[in-house]
């Protein structure tokens, strides 16, 4: 059983790695997001502070982007099958329906972190270079752990299962907007779910990392329950519940497969 | 409606006009939401012009590279004795006159109750019509050079999302400034607000005839990434 589902993992990985614009997109973004970063961004970070605070920022800087990209490169990864018309033929194997999504979900984010876990070596190599010590390289993995996974096993969830319903190219547009408004608008301009919990974008665990509110993090807002003081223990309640809730439109697509709905 | 635009308005599928109409039902639905949680009345009509200009911008951009991008049988129309640019120009023009119909509406229901905030006049339109077209025209471009949706959609989300997070330092440079995407919204429309749309709305037609341009070679639509 586990052996189906990492030969399915591995063969949605490979897949998954070997599209060009993933990678292009990921240069892309980062291109822009660092070129256009001002004096409050991650190469401004006075030479006295930590590696765990240079390479928070630099956490924080890449995954305000690279989410755009992992929505939208995933969004097709299941309406694809039906749009070929392997769907039958995936069927017919000797493996469930739960496996093969979930065969897709862990290849899909292992594939789409893998150049985000580059892209923050690369930011902690040019660090370790700047100020001289490669703590930059540990403290690069813990924002990657405690940042960008939970924070892709949500948006991985939602970006494979959501464009069953509404088509991928109209789930790119809402994602996008779902990204600038759940995630990083001002819960004082507008009612939103920015600096929640629920954040993918990772509100508590960077203000855990930065060791300082950051992303609006507790900020009084709407759903108050969900907006406790940014503390290490809230930082790890906030990472369950993203990776609980990310598994949650997968398995009730599963669910109502079962019956035939989906 | 003629006959053949009827047809390509099907073409263009339902991302062609539930993109648009999402735009504006999000708008609507933030409006909505700012207004219950106490937001005043000029705010709520900022938020709605800020959806004209910002979030329909999104929508019609991506729109445009799903519509571009969206042919089962571009074999069948290359063999045509037809250019292979007109079709596509009707199809995504469909879908942007029934975006410029949703904003227009809205503009004018704003500039009927004296509630726009932005320019009066006809240049009044040019706030959402300038992004609109400017971001629609790089989409299509990065679909048309890159042969890949996800690509595409990647650079129009990244440009979107980067004109409103790093605003500040956009609008310090010159090029940034002319070329920025919602400075009604971010900025309001003071000294060089028309110089800002006419750029954006010239640029907008060069990227559209770089398209055209691209379109001389449509066989190379045949050889994209799958997805």
């Amino acid at each position: 059983m586990l052996g189906q589902l990492w030969g399915i993992c591995r063969y949605e990985f490979r897949m998954q790695l070997r599209k060009r614009s993933l990678w292009i997109s990921t240069v892309l973004l980062l291109t822009f997001a660092v070129v256009t970063q001002g004096d409050r961004g991650p190469r401004h970070v006075p030479m006295e502070a930590t590696a765990r605070e240079v390479m928070g920022n630099w956490t924080v800087l890449f995954w305000i982007m690279l989410p755009l990209v992992f929505g939208v490169v995933l969004a097709d990864r299941v309406v694809r099958d039906r749009r070929l018309g392997v769907r039958g033929l995936l069927l017919g194997l000797p493996v469930g329906e739960g496996r093969l999504l979930a065969g897709k979900y862990l290849g899909g984010i292992a594939a789409t972190g893998l150049p985000g876990l580059l892209a923050l070596l690369a930011a902690a190599g040019y660090e370790a270079v700047h100020r001289g010590t490669i703590a930059t390289f540990g403290w690069a993995l813990v924002g990657f752990l405690t940042v960008m996974l939970p924070g892709l096993a949500f948006v991985a969830g939602f970006a494979l299962v959501c464009p069953l319903l509404v088509s991928a190219p109209l789930f790119r547009v809402l994602f996008v907007g779902y990204w600038f408004w759940g995630n990083l608008t001002a819960p004082r301009f507008l009612p939103s779910l920015t600096g929640t919990l629920l954040t993918p974008v990772g509100a508590y665990p960077a203000s855990w990392l930065l060791g300082e509110p950051v992303m609006h993090a507790g900020v009084p807002g709407w759903l108050a329950m969900l907006r406790p003081e940014p503390t290490g223990a809230a930082a790890l309640g906030s990472v369950a519940l993203l990776l609980v809730i990310g598994v949650l439109p997968l398995v009730v697509t599963v669910l109502l497969r079962k019956e035939g709905r989906a | 409606m003629s006959l053949r635009l009827r047809y390509e308005a099907r073409r263009a599928g339902p991302i062609g006009w539930g993109a648009p109409l999402a735009a504006m039902v999000v708008t609507s639905g933030l409006a909505v939401l700012a207004s219950g949680g106490g937001a005043a009345a000029h705010q709520v009509d900022h938020l709605v012009m800020a959806g004209l200009e910002v979030v329909l911008s999104l929508a019609v951009g991506v729109a445009a590279i799903a519509v571009v991008a969206r042919e089962s049988c571009r074999e069948l129309h290359l063999s045509l004795p037809v250019w292979y640019g007109g079709t596509l120009a009707r199809r995504v023009g469909v879908m942007a006159g029934w975006a410029v119909g949703w904003a227009a509406g809205g503009w004018g229901v704003l500039a009927a109750t004296g509630r726009w905030g932005g320019p009066a006049g006809v240049s009044g339109a040019l706030v959402w019509l300038a992004p609109l077209v400017w971001l629609g025209a790089v989409g299509i471009v990065a679909v048309l050079l890159s042969r890949s949706v996800a690509l595409a959609t990647s650079v129009v989300a990244g440009v979107w999302l980067v004109e409103l997070l790093f605003s500040g330092q956009l609008m310090s440079h010159p090029v940034g400034r002319a070329l920025f995407l919602f400075t009604t919204t971010m900025v309001g429309h003071g000294d060089g607000w028309l110089a800002n749309r006419l750029w954006l709305l010239g640029s907008g037609v060069v990227l559209l005839g770089v398209a055209g341009a691209l379109l001389a070679w449509p066989q190379r639509l045949l050889a994209g990434e799958e997805d």
